[in-house]
């Protein structure tokens, strides 16, 4: 069973907006984004296995890659753990890995969700 | 500002497919030089030149595709700019001529689209297309185009039911469509087992759910409307065209079976023709991917949400139908030569408008063209009518 980590995404000094990161500014108010320590856990909204991956990921493919949305309210574009049976929208994932500046989201069995 | 009426008054295009031989800029002029030729416009009176490309410079490594165009024609020495939207950098060249006839800056201007794409690998491709990501987000995790289709796919599906075979349908449709165009890239006669059988991209995406990269070009000469009628075929109203804006990441669209840029673009539209959806004889959107119809038909209010698959597989997207979508093959069948996209859609709507599409609509009076970049980052909507219309 994966454990979850420390995840961080941005947050605004200014007016608390998050942001999954990749900006230095609030695209709200302007205000300055620092790193914010997340719970790493949310939910899936849609996921898929990518089969012909750009030039510099073929190593990787075929990967799945998923839409989460975080229990802050923040949405992060994330690598996805292959999981049997297939996961179903809305389940219960964590961020269990970073991978070069990527989250790697792995559903959580039923027992764990919370 | 006061803003003047504009036409179209003549429009060229090149076949999409393979052009091995021709450099990336005489695509371009052949198209220009068709559609100015159509309009009766003297090149010295044209007044300024919108080329729309996105990938021109990674994968052939030209760049000021805008001059370099105007010089091989022999136009003026006006303002040639190129933009570049991703996918709908052809619809942004279109609107941004539109304006400057619009606004009085000229009288006539050019707005021609243009791509090279077949010389290049598919990762080199995948990649190029992939710049329409943010790099800093989206692009790190290793998400394709088919991916972020798929991903709404799978949501869509979720939420509505949408089937496969409906889907299929889509695909079905085009291709078919696309046998009778000439300048299609890759008609078919397909059946639901073909589709359903073609190799898997992005599940649930398969390889018929996708377009092929292209080569083309695509152009029209706009006009304002007391100018037009000198050419050798009838002028065509503009009677919206707009041009906005959506989330940069997939993670900023607040559903992802939707894309806020078409919703807005659209609303947009319907406004300046002063008409709504059930108003329109025909529809060419951005099918990139066969869900994609679905999705941008339900953002364009041409029926309910969730009903896109349905109407589809019931035939009443295909000419003769509710509202014909597509007739030209649409980017699954005719291609999608990225740049050239948008004004492709512009050439395909004014052959409907004067009646003489290899697809006719019957009575075709006023249409739609929906041309969508990116992550939905981009987008244009633009409405042509009959000048009787």
């Amino acid at each position: 069973m994966a454990e979850p980590i420390a995840f961080h995404v941005s947050a605004c000094a200014r007016c608390g907006a998050l942001d999954p990161g990749g900006r230095a500014s609030c695209p709200g108010c302007g205000g300055e984004l620092l790193s914010r320590a997340v719970s790493g856990r949310g939910s899936l909204l849609s996921w898929t296995i990518v089969r012909r991956p750009p030039a510099g990921f073929d190593a990787g493919g075929p990967y799945a890659v998923a839409l989460v949305e975080l229990d802050e309210g923040v949405r992060v574009t994330a690598r996805l753990e292959r999981h049997d049976p297939e996961p179903m929208l809305g389940q219960r994932v964590m961020v269990s890995a970073v991978a070069g500046g990527v989250p790697v989201a792995s559903v959580v069995a039923d027992r764990d969700a919370r | 500002m006061s803003m003047r009426a504009v036409s179209i008054a003549g429009v060229g295009c090149t076949a999409f497919g393979a052009h091995a031989h021709t450099p990336i800029h005489e695509l371009a002029v052949r198209a220009a030089r068709a559609a100015i030729d159509e309009s009766g416009i003297a090149r010295a009176d044209i007044g300024a030149v919108y080329l729309g490309n996105f990938i021109g410079g990674m994968l052939t490594g030209q760049e000021v595709l805008a001059g370099l165009v105007a010089d091989a024609m022999g136009l003026a020495n006006v303002p040639c700019t190129k933009v570049e939207g991703a996918c709908a950098s052809g619809g942004i060249a279109f609107r941004h001529a539109c304006l400057m006839v619009a606004s009085g800056q000229c009288d006539a201007a050019l707005a021609v689209g243009v791509e090279k794409m077949t010389h290049a690998s598919t990762a080199q491709v995948t990649t190029a297309l992939n710049a329409a990501m943010d790099q800093m987000a989206d692009a790190r995790s290793g998400l394709t185009y088919p991916g972020l289709y798929a991903m709404a796919w799978r949501a869509h599906a979720a939420r509505y039911g949408t089937r496969r075979e409906q889907v299929s349908a889509v695909v079905i449709k085009n291709k078919r469509m696309g046998l009778a165009n000439p300048l299609a890239q890759m008609g078919a006669a397909l059946d639901a087992a073909a589709v359903a059988n073609s190799k898997p991209i992005a599940d649930p995406v398969l390889l018929f759910d996708c377009c092929a990269p292209g080569d083309g070009a695509a152009a029209a000469v706009v006009v304002a409307r007391d100018r037009a009628g000198a050419g050798r075929a009838a002028p065509i109203d503009v009677r919206a065209s707009v041009q906005t804006r959506g989330a940069a990441r997939l993670a900023g669209h607040a559903d992802i079976t939707s894309f806020e840029a078409t919703v807005s673009a659209a609303r947009e539209a319907y406004r300046q023709a002063g008409i709504g959806p059930r108003d329109l004889d025909f529809v060419e959107l951005h099918d990139c991917f066969s869900i994609a119809e679905i999705l941008d038909a339900e953002d364009l209010g041409l029926m309910p949400r969730g009903h896109g698959g349905g109407w589809s597989l019931e035939g009443r997207t295909d000419i003769g139908g509710d509202l014909p979508i597509n007739a030209s093959g649409g980017l699954l069948a005719k291609g999608h030569p990225v740049g050239a996209t948008g004004l492709g859609q512009i050439y395909e709507a004014v052959a409907q408008l004067r009646g003489m599409h290899p697809n006719q609509v019957r009575n075709a009076a006023i249409g739609l063209t929906h041309n969508l970049g990116g992550t939905g980052i981009a987008c244009t909507v633009n409405i042509l009518a009959r000048a009787d219309g």
